[in-house]
Formats: C-alpha cells, structure tokens, sequence
C-alpha cells in the first residue's frame, strides 16, 4: 500500500533526452495506463522508473510511500516496492526462478517460496513444470508474461509497472492475467498500484484503469478516465504532435 | 624449456620397456614446444623448465585418494588409484564377465604413431604404466569405472597412461580425476576406442594443486554408429591443458564434447580441440564454457575438420567466456577445415562480463547486484554441469566450483 508520485522527470538515453519532464501520481489501489505511440517514450518510462542502467535521470524525482528513489540502484528501488514485468523477460540459462526469488527475499525459506509459486502459477494457468525450468529458458512469450506476473504475486510489490505485458498474450492469458492484476488492486491487504504501458485496449479491456495518461514525444500530453480510450482509438494520437507528426502512427 | 635427463622407469611388460626406449630417442630428436607454434599460442609453455622436475623411481602411499572418492555418489563397477603414475590399487567389485581393466596389460596398444611432438614423445618415454580398460563387444558396464590419479611428489614429473576400449555395441562410463601435488607435471594421456555402435561416457576432473602443471592430451577414434561423450573440468593446476582430438571414422558416428573451466589468480587454462570428421553422415558437437577472474587467462583453440567424403556431416563448436576480472583475459581462436561440401558448420564464441539484461533483470526483483553476479556465474556453470554425462560426479564437482566461486566472487554459493 504504497503511492507513487513522479514529478518532472527528465530521462537520457544515449546522451539523448526521451523524457522531458514527466509528472503523475498512482494511490495504492489505483490502475494508472500510460498509452502513446511507438517511440513516445513509454518503455523508457518503465526503464527510467525501475533503474535500467543507461537510462539516466537528469531531474525530477520518484517517491514511493515518500521515500526518494531517483538516485538509487535498480534493486533498492525494487525493495522499495516497485516491480517491472518486462516487454521481453530474459532468458537466465542455469538460474532457477525459485533461486532467484530467494535471493530477492533472503529471510524467507526455498521450500515456503516454491510453495507459493506453485499456487501462484496454478492460479493463473502457468504449467507447474515450467517453474523447475532456469528462469525463461524455453517459455514462450505468453509463458514468460504469465512467469512475470507470478513472480509479482511472490514478490508481493506495492507497485506494479507493466510494459506492454499484453503483447504476445492470447484472450485467455489476458483474461488470467487482467484477473489476477485486479484481485491484487482490490484486495484490502495488498492494494497493488499498477501503472501499465500499452499500445491497445485489449489489456484495458481486462483491467480497468481509474486515469490514463497520453505519452507523445516524452512529454505526458492528456489525461482522462476509461473513455479516453474509445477517443484514442478513433482519432489516434496525431492532434497531439506539435512537430513531425507521423501520418501512419496510430 | 630445455633438455632433459629424466631418468625412465624400468618396470612392465617387455613391449612397454621397449616403448620408452624409442620414444625417448624419438623425444631427442623433436624440438620442445615454444609459443611461437599455434599449437602453443597463447600458452606459458615457455616458462616450463624440465629440469626443475624429477621422474618418480617408486611410487608412495595416496593421502587423498579415499577423501575424493567418498564424494562419489553410487556405486562404481572399478576403482584404479594411481599415485604418480604408478598403479597403487585396483578395486573392481562390479565388473561385468569379459571386462578387463589391469595395469600390465601384455598387449601391446595398436596405433602407436611416430611421435610428431617432443612431450608427447617424452610422456611414452616415462609412463610408469599403462592402464587399459577393456570392454568386450555388447558388453554394458553400468556403474562408472573411475580412474584416480594422486599426485605426491613434489617436483615429480608423471606421465599416467590410459586406454580405454569398447568392442562393438558395448557401453561404459569412466571417470578420470586428478588431485594433490604441489610443484609437479603431469604429462597424461588418454586414448579411446569407440567401436561400431559402442557408446562411451567420459569425464575428466582436474583438482590439482595451484601450482602444478598439468598437460592432458585426449585422443579418441569413434567407429561407425558409436557415441563418445566427453566432459572435462579444470579447476586445478597453474597451467591446466586440455588437448582433446576426437576423429569419428565410421559413419553414423557421433561426438560431444563438454569442458569447463574456472580460473582465478594467475592460472592459466587452455583448451583446444579438434573435432574430425572423416566419415560421412557423422555429428560433432562441442560446447566450452568457462570463466576468468583475477589475473587468470584462458585459451580455447578448436578446429572443425571435415575431410574429403565425410559428406552430410554436421559440426557444431561454441566457446562461452566470461571475464570476470579487469587483469583477466580469455581468448578464443575457432578454425574450420572443410574438405568437402555438403556439410553443416556452425559455431559461435562470446567473450565478456556477464550479461547486463540479465543481470538488471534480476536486479528488477530485487537482487542485490553482487548477489545477481554471483547467481549468473554459477548459472553459467550450472548450465553446463547439467548436461554431465556421469552424474555421479557432479557432488565432488559443485563442491569443488561452489569453494571456489565463493572466495572468487566474495559471496557464499550455496547450490541446490
């Protein structure tokens, strides 16, 4: 039960600046989608918020439950609550996911957490087997985004960042998954927060955002409700772009 | 290095004794390896002086011999210690009808070539003894025959011989382990015989101490239809060598060859390899991985050949290195020799940190990043120990890699 508030972030990549000064604010229990375009900058908002190496923040900063975590490494932010499902989860050749989640909580036991996989990954229709598995190696892209999300479930994160966790995923992985994200929202004693990046209504339409937020050209250009999301669809993000507006972007 | 006076064994069969004499006129003929050659590229090889080493005129008691094969799990079909060299005890409890395995083996070994190298010349020329396994056609030996070399003299030169063959359709699996010694080389070489339809199992694991030398050579002709899987960890020695030659001459053959290495301080480990096919429709596969840190280095030299006829053959070759430190360097030099073209080559080389995807995404969840390190060498090794062709060693190896990743890495390893 943690709130994320991000005020004026500036973020490089590559001595290029992507974000020019990004401000919003997620309370426990809110679903926040950021949507925009291809380029926009949305997976390097993920990656600026989480930490990546070479995404660097040039100003402006990110508190979760008021503690400032912009100038901290990737897995201080993480144990301070927040949690990046990744487009494309990487494969860890010879590193079991059990393993490494109880690396991320020492102080709990290798049999307790195996225990909470396994009911994590029934509960969202990943096969158990796959679990025994080094982390990723052979899951496809759907078994790999169903992985992230049980992983979110053990780790027991106050905020979820979720960039484009809907790509490669078919209706009834969605639907698992939508399911899941909204119990963790709703229920009293997690109250997940969830700020998720996507391109399309499908994930939306599975998990219902309380505010989404218009990414163009790294500058946070509209907000608004679930309605936004029929206005998106049918106009596109065009009367959002001051320059070189793209005439195919969608 | 320089020249030798090394004074040869005496004992062994007539046809042993006999050997010795012309390897080591042989030996006096051929120049000492020198880094100048590609055989030697990259290697110390001229920071090896012979006469700081001794030949080894009787043979002591082993003091760890027991200590390392208690770390066995399951039983074993043989048990042959050697100290030195020297045949200290044969055990063979579980040996099925027909299998042989002996140490005064009257048979003199087929294929004894001229000598094209000075050490392997001197190596024939000093070998205490020749241990033989012998494995009669459709004949499985199911528990492991396991090979333990102690080294105990200091500055002792030794030179263990092993040969191993498989008649037609048998099947067996051998361990070859190397301990002890302080300021000593080892000069060993291992031959194997893979008949028709036969399928050999063979790991190799190299405890020595930091300070020895130890120069392994590995030749393995496989028939048609047989398998030989090979898989050799160095974690010992100050300068640990690994020549393996594996030539399938039959068609159907096949190979895979495994090795592993972990190198900290100054040692050097050097790998090099010939995968050759000169029989058509055969497959060779072969994956190195290891890891440098320190101020240690790694060579791996292999070389697919495909000779003329040897059509529809298929080669793969891959060497992984992960450079764990700044004085650390590992090099990786691939060669291809295709006679012929009707072939599938392919091969790949890495040489680098670990992986900065992985390793942020694991620090994504919270990982401290010394712990995240630590997690994806092991998994790098762990990847390879999962593909062990004997897994009754992979205690005394995880054991061994987790010590020494621990003080490596500066983290306690746990694994399993």
């Amino acid at each position: 039960m943690k709130r994320l508030v991000v005020q004026n972030l500036h973020a490089d990549v590559a001595g290029r600046e992507i974000l020019h000064g990004i401000s919003f604010e997620v309370a426990p229990g809110e679903i926040h989608a950021i949507m925009g375009p291809n380029g926009s900058g949305k997976s390097t908002l993920a990656h600026a918020i989480m930490g990546r190496p070479g995404t660097t923040i040039t100003s402006g900063s990110i508190v979760v439950d008021g503690v400032e975590l912009a100038h901290l490494p990737a897995y201080a932010r993480a144990k301070a609550g927040l949690f990046l499902g990744l487009q494309h989860p990487v494969e860890v050749p010879g590193v079991h996911l059990v393993e490494a989640l109880q690396a991320a909580m020492p102080t709990r036991s290798a049999g307790d957490i195996s225990t909470s996989l396994a009911s994590a990954a029934e509960a969202i229709g990943l096969n158990v087997g796959l679990l025994s598995r080094s982390l990723n190696v052979g899951l496809s892209g759907g078994e790999r985004k169903r992985s992230e999300i049980v992983q979110l479930e053990v780790l027991r994160s106050s905020v979820a960042l979720l960039d484009e966790i809907d790509s490669g995923l078919d209706v009834d992985a969605l639907a698992a998954i939508g399911r899941h994200l909204s119990a963790a929202v709703t229920d009293p004693t997690w109250k997940l927060s969830v700020l998720a990046i996507t391109h399309f209504r499908r994930l939306l339409d599975v998990l219902t955002p309380d505010v989404i937020h218009v990414l163009v050209d790294g500058k946070l250009v509209d907000v608004g409700g679930p309605e936004l999301v029929s206005v998106l669809e049918a106009e596109g993000y065009a009367k959002y772009r001051t320059v070189s507006a793209d005439p195919f972007a969608i | 290095m320089s020249p030798t006076n090394l004074a040869a064994p005496t004992e062994g069969p007539k046809w042993l004794v006999d050997l010795r004499g012309r390897a080591a006129v042989e030996a006096a003929s051929l120049e000492a390896p020198s880094a100048t050659e590609e055989l030697w590229r990259y290697s110390p090889i001229n920071d090896l002086n012979l006469q700081d080493f001794e030949t080894v005129e009787a043979p002591t008691s082993p003091t760890l011999a027991q200590a390392t094969l208690d770390r066995l799990v399951g039983e074993r079909a043989a048990t042959v210690v050697l100290v030195d060299g020297y045949c200290s005890s044969i055990t063979s409890p579980g040996l099925p009808e027909g299998v042989t395995v002996s140490c005064d083996s009257e048979v003199v070994p087929t294929g004894i070539p001229s000598y094209r190298s000075h050490l392997d010349a001197l190596h024939d020329a000093l070998t205490p003894a020749l241990i033989t396994v012998d494995v009669p056609s459709g004949v499985t030996v199911s528990s492991p025959i396991v090979i333990l070399h102690e080294l105990v003299q200091h500055h002792a030169l030794t030179a263990p011989w092993l040969v191993v063959r498989l008649g037609a359709g048998a099947s067996a699996r051998v361990v070859e382990i190397a301990v002890g010694g302080g300021t000593t080389l080892t000069l060993s070489s291992s031959q194997f015989e893979v008949g028709s339809g036969a399928h050999l199992r063979h790991v190799a694991v190299q405890l020595a101490s930091p300070l020895a030398w130890h120069l392994a050579r590995q030749v393995a002709t496989v028939d048609r239809d047989a398998t030989f899987e090979s898989f050799s960890v160095g974690l010992g020695g100050a300068y640990d060598r690994v020549h393996t030659e594996v030539t399938i001459t039959g068609s159907g053959g096949s190979s895979k060859l495994r090795s592993l290495y972990l190198g900290t301080d100054n040692q050097v480990h050097d790998i090099r390899t010939v995968q050759d096919h000169a029989a058509p429709h055969t497959t060779s596969d072969l994956l190195c991985k290891g890891a440098v840190a320190d101020s240690a280095t790694s060579v791996y030299t292999g070389t697919i050949k495909i000779r003329n006829g040897a059509i529809r053959s298929d080669a793969v070759q891959n060497n992984h290195n992960l450079v764990l430190g700044e004085h650390a360097r590992a090099e990786s030099v691939p060669n291809l020799d295709i006679q012929e073209n009707d072939v599938r080559c392919a091969h790949g080389s890495t040489v680098g940190p670990v992986d900065e995807e992985q390793r942020y995404y694991l620090e994504s969840r919270g990982i401290e990043p010394e712990v995240a390190e630590r997690l994806l060498v092991t998994g790098f090794f762990e990847d390879a120990l999962d593909q062990l062709p004997i897994s009754e060693v992979a205690p005394l190896v995880r054991e061994v890699l987790s010590a020494r990743l621990s003080s490596t890495l500066g983290v306690e390893v746990n694994h399993g």
